[in-house]
């Protein structure tokens, strides 16, 4: 090129590639989005789903569990929803074919500030399939899985009561305008029944509406349910009644409703392997268990526990069990009475005497539950023959160590995460030689990782490792601890979160 | 076929189109180098670089293609000099494009998407490959013979380096993203229904091969200061350019790191978030990686040029700098400052009160090094007995008025409750652009004039149209800075895609602004057209280069 073209082809070269660089630029491609059909005018299916919107997950009701429960419609359906602002976060109603998030989700609906905002959207499902609904701005926590089936009827329903199987309770309920009520429970009351119960329920309308009874499995109301009795069953009389059978197989937790009244009825039942009841002195000097201030209550998971306060002063004593600061109990004036808690996790929890002075008593929600004797010797700890042999436990074990005198010396187990000793680790078990001549104590291993374990009298030769492997499994995510009294006289306390609690000030 | 494959077809037929376009180009110059290393070795020559710089370009070259094949340092500078220009009005098509959008108040032109991508990629580009390239050109073209340098050796790392970044400019330009220039997760790693957000990855990638070669260049830059320089160029003989980018070689050295293995990090999360997206992160820690560089980088924009500045200013006053000790005093105060002054990025964002405080304090404490090097260039106009005002002076002169000006509103940004009531506004975008468009901008035209005697072949450039660019730069520049300041003070919020209509005379005259500078750049093209087309007139030295020498208007060669 003739060199006196240069600037020409520089000056045109540049107005060229910044033109075809603005060109590029403005060509986003848009067609990667999903959209959702349009609404036909002629849907026959429509459903109603709430959604809390709030930074941990979504989910169907106000308050800590976060679940992002799993949708199922019916192809063909309408699905309204209605989301809530919880946690003044902006969020995105999100929802994408396939099992997980993908950056073409068609955006159903966006929410923000201020708190309890509700935001409404529609989404027409006309293809059967996994479709993902997800916030765009918490991809990680806010998001679910939608199923969209031929038909909902295979959507979930309580297993089939097998043959001869023996019906082994029997629960009576009305549906009321305000609430699912039981003569002694009170409204919405939670039902606790041991695992493979089967449940006979006799329903009664109270109501000149539609009504139904809905149970899913979970903490939800959720569209993922049986409809056990529906409207027509139920009618629009009052008087009217129906029954079935509840065949609770598995353990966990259910929810009840009315879905013509999701809003006033929704009611829990704690399924459990496990009972337990213990009675507690309540004096002066805290809770005690067969007269000792300070005991360890180990509950394996999944336990119905009943414990019983016994007052027999006349003062005025308040309890709390640990994370829900606002379970709190009220109990004055020689009296006693019963509290049923539903143990469904694992966790370290602690039952609190809050008033007239402040103690603690812990309890354990387990899952595995091991027994250790430990030998004190001269040369280290002897475990099944072996010196300071290191240990390995789940986590959400339970160890109850017995440590046995056989060197005539003082002796100790003491437990402290790392790989070291440290000072401020737990003494768990303790005896002098003259005094017993073997001692236990309970461990709660409710972390994942390295402790140390050793005796404070001879830390140089008795210390072993304990490696607590990681369970792997959702447990001891949430803490999910219900309260309420055996005879529904102070049903209104329970609780479901600090949010929408209002705590009673009852004086029994 | 949807609309997706058949843009997917044309984009990549285009793309093949220029690859063999390309490849013919290199086969062709590529030969070209095949030969002058024979003619390096037949004259027992070790280095070709060595041979083209005695032989070539040791003597004034003129603009061409070979500079994309030879590895001598004059040919890298002039790479990096017309590569940056390139960046320069593709990003400056970008900014137009957003101002003329945001003629009304509600998005027009642009939707929100695409003005969040030209925004992003206007941004990024101007920073890291205008600002940053324009001066690793100067310095590359400069320095050898302000240095005398004996070899030039390192023409293989040097061109690895220039390519990387190039290959990383390019990815972040076709990258499509939207994340701001400071990727901040999580809206960098938000998976989303938005072009820009979608291909934010591309950017990354993008973003951390060019800091690779950004770092490669730099060291091979400071290799050529310490080791190749003639050894009778002594330290205290150092021009103050030389000072200014070894200088900002430090700054790039010692700041790059920590965002590299951030962006490296953030890159990673694509894939397995667990860096930036974690519940147990803090939303603080990106940030802090981000700005331990990006505040650096604004200064790595500027020293430089403030270094051209003390090159240019004597060449028409014919005196020396008033004081060479305070001009590398006062650059090498911005240096030290420059790496103590980043939380102030990020006084609203909750780092606490004390380092708050601590920022504060140091950030006022750039005051004085700016304010030396601006006393020492005033001084050094204050005692000339002539000051010429040539179209280089003149960019000079403007740029030391819109240094002050964007200075001092900086200044105030440093007050926590001034910091707190205009950040997030157009204050912000007045007070850098008044800096970037003064400083940076203006000082690279002003060199690229005193070059352009050299890079025609002996040519004169137009002083009339020369002047116009200048004259269209400087008010349209300050029209739109300005507009910018007034509107932002009154908290009209920046970086968005529309606004109330409250803040709409402040946006149209912003707006104005943006095409007068917009029209100034057409006068810079037409000089280049005409004044190339002309034949050779006038010696093909230019007094840049040298030191110690007095200027004239169109030649630039020493008088």
């Amino acid at each position: 090129m003739n060199s006196k073209f240069v600037g020409v082809a520089f000056a045109v070269m540049l107005v060229a590639v910044a033109g075809l660089s603005l060109a590029y630029e403005l060509n986003i491609p848009e067609v990667h989005a999903f959209k959702l059909p349009p609404v036909p005018s002629d849907a026959k299916i429509y459903r109603d789903v709430t959604l809390y919107a709030e930074e941990p997950g979504w989910d169907a009701n106000l308050g800590p569990a976060k679940t992002n429960p799993t949708l199922v419609f019916q192809v063909g359906t309408v699905v309204n929803f209605t989301v809530i602002e919880e946690d003044t976060l902006p969020h995105t109603l999100a929802i994408n074919p396939g099992p997980k998030e993908l950056s073409n989700a068609d955006i159903v609906l966006s929410i923000g500030p201020p708190q309890y905002s509700v935001v409404h959207g529609q989404a027409y499902f006309n293809k059967i399939g996994v479709y993902t609904y997800w916030c765009t701005v918490h991809p990680l926590t806010m998001v679910g899985l939608i199923y969209v089936n031929k038909t909902v009827s295979t959507s979930y329903s309580l297993p089939k009561l097998p043959a001869n199987y023996p019906v082994n309770y029997s629960q009576t309920l009305t549906i009321n305008s305000n609430g699912i009520a039981n003569r002694s429970k009170g409204l919405d009351p939670t039902l606790y029944y041991p695992t493979g119960s089967a449940v006979n329920f006799t329903i009664t309308q109270n109501t000149t509406t539609n009504a139904s009874f809905n149970i899913a499995y979970g903490s939800n109301v959720s569209s993922y349910n049986e409809t056990a009795l529906n409207a027509t069953q139920l009618g629009r009389t009052p008087g009217k009644s129906a029954s079935f059978i509840a065949y609770l197989k598995s353990p966990g937790e259910y929810t009840y409703w009315d879905q013509y009244n999701v809003a006033d009825t929704v009611g829990h039942i704690y399924v459990a392997n496990n009972s337990l009841k213990r009675s507690l002195q309540v004096t002066n000097g805290g809770i005690k268990l067969s007269g000792h201030a300070r005991f360890q209550l180990p509950i394996v998971n999944s336990t119905n526990a009943v414990f019983t306060l016994n007052d027999s002063s006349h003062i005025y004593y308040n309890f709390s069990i640990s994370g829900y600061s606002f379970e709190t109990l009220n109990i004055s004036g020689n009296r006693s009475i019963s509290f049923n808690f539903s143990f469904i996790q694992p966790a370290s929890l602690l039952f609190n005497q809050i008033k007239p002075v402040s103690h603690s008593n812990s309890i354990y929600v387990y899952l595995y539950m091991v027994n250790v004797s430990v030998n004190a010797t001269l040369t280290g700890y002897v475990i099944d023959g072996i010196v300071n042999q290191n240990l390995q436990f789940t986590q959400y074990t339970v160890v109850n160590f017995t440590l046995n005198n056989t060197d005539s010396l003082n002796n100790t187990i003491a437990i402290n995460p790392g790989n070291a000793e440290n000072s401020s680790s737990s003494i768990i078990v303790a005896y002098t030689p003259s005094s017993v001549s073997s001692a236990s104590g309970y461990f709660y291993f409710v972390e994942a990782g390295n402790y140390t374990m050793w005796d404070t009298y001879h830390p140089s030769s008795n210390v072993l490792l304990i490696t607590v492997i990681s369970f792997g499994g959702s447990a001891g995510s949430a803490l999910s601890v219900r309260i309420s009294s055996i005879d529904g006289s102070i049903s209104g306390i329970q609780l479901m979160s600090a949010d929408v609690m209002s705590c009673p000030s009852k004086t029994y | 076929m949807s609309a997706y494959v058949t843009t997917l077809t044309i984009d990549g037929a285009i793309v093949a189109i220029v690859s063999i376009i390309i490849f013919a180009l290199y086969l062709v110059l590529n030969s070209r180098k095949d030969l002058i290393s024979k003619m390096a070795n037949a004259e027992g020559y070790d280095s070709e670089g060595q041979f083209v710089r005695d032989y070539v370009a040791g003597k004034p070259r003129e603009l061409g293609l070979s500079i994309f094949v030879n590895d001598d340092a004059k040919s890298l500078g002039m790479r990096y000099i017309v590569t940056s220009l390139f960046f320069f009005f593709i990003a400056g098509a970008f900014g137009l494009t957003m101002r003329l959008s945001l003629t009304s108040p509600n998005p027009s032109l642009l939707t929100p998407d695409e003005y969040n991508v030209l925004l992003t990629e206007h941004a990024t580009l101007m920073i890291y490959m205008w600002a940053v390239g324009s001066a690793l050109g100067f310095g590359y073209y400069l320095l050898p013979s302000h240095l005398k340098v004996f070899r030039d050796i390192r023409g293989v790392f040097s061109s690895i380096g220039y390519w990387l970044w190039l290959l990383g400019g390019a990815l972040i330009l076709v990258s499509h993203s939207s994340v701001r220039w400071y990727f901040y997760p999580p809206l960098s790693l938000q998976l989303n229904q938005n072009g820009g957000g979608l291909y934010a990855w591309l950017s990354v990638l993008g973003i951390e091969i060019l800091f690779v070669g950004l770092i490669i260049t730099s060291i091979t830059i400071l290799f050529i200061i310490l080791f190749d320089r003639s050894p009778e160029v002594k330290r205290n003989q150092f021009t103050l350019f030389t000072w200014s980018i070894i200088f900002t070689i430090i700054m790039i050295l010692v700041s790059s790191p920590p965002i590299m293995v951030g962006f490296a990090l953030l890159f990673y999360d694509y894939f397995n978030p667990i860096f930036f997206t974690a519940a147990s992160h803090s939303v603080l820690l990106f940030t802090i990686l981000f700005w331990f560089w990006g505040h650096p980088i604004v200064y790595i924009a500027i020293i430089p040029y403030f270094g051209l500045i003390y090159e240019i200013i004597p060449k028409f006053t014919g005196k020396q700098i008033f004081s060479y000790k305070s001009g590398v005093i006062g650059l090498g105060l911005l240096l030290i400052l420059s790496e103590l002054v980043w939380g102030h990025h990020l006084f609203n964002s909750g780092l606490g009160f004390a380092w708050v405080l601590f920022f504060s304090t140091t950030s006022f404490l750039v005051v004085i090094p700016s304010a030396i090097t601006i006393f020492n260039y005033i001084a050094s106009l204050w005692s000339a007995e002539r000051i010429r005002i040539t179209t280089p002076m003149l960019f000079v002169i403007n740029g030391i008025i819109d240094f002050i000006i964007g200075g001092v509103v900086g200044v105030m940004q440093s007050a926590f409750p001034v910091n707190a009531d205009v950040h997030g506004t157009y204050v912000i975008t007045g007070h850098f652009h008044f800096i970037f468009l003064g400083i940076t901008t203006g000082i690279s035209f002003a060199a690229f004039y005193m070059l352009f005697p050299t890079l025609s072949g002996g040519r004169k450039y137009d002083v009339k149209l020369a002047r116009l660019h200048f004259y269209f730069t400087a008010a349209g520049s300050m029209l739109m800075s300005s507009a910018w300041l007034l509107g932002g003070f009154l908290g009209m919020p920046r970086a968005t895609a529309g606004y109330f209509p409250f803040f709409q005379p402040y946006q149209l005259a912003s707006i104005a602004g943006g095409f007068i500078i917009g029209i100034g750049q057409i006068f810079f093209l037409w000089n280049m057209g005409k004044s190339w087309l002309k034949a050779p007139s006038v010696d093909n030295q230019n007094c840049l280069e040298q030191v110690n020498v007095i200027s004239t208007e169109m030649t630039g060669g020493a008088q």
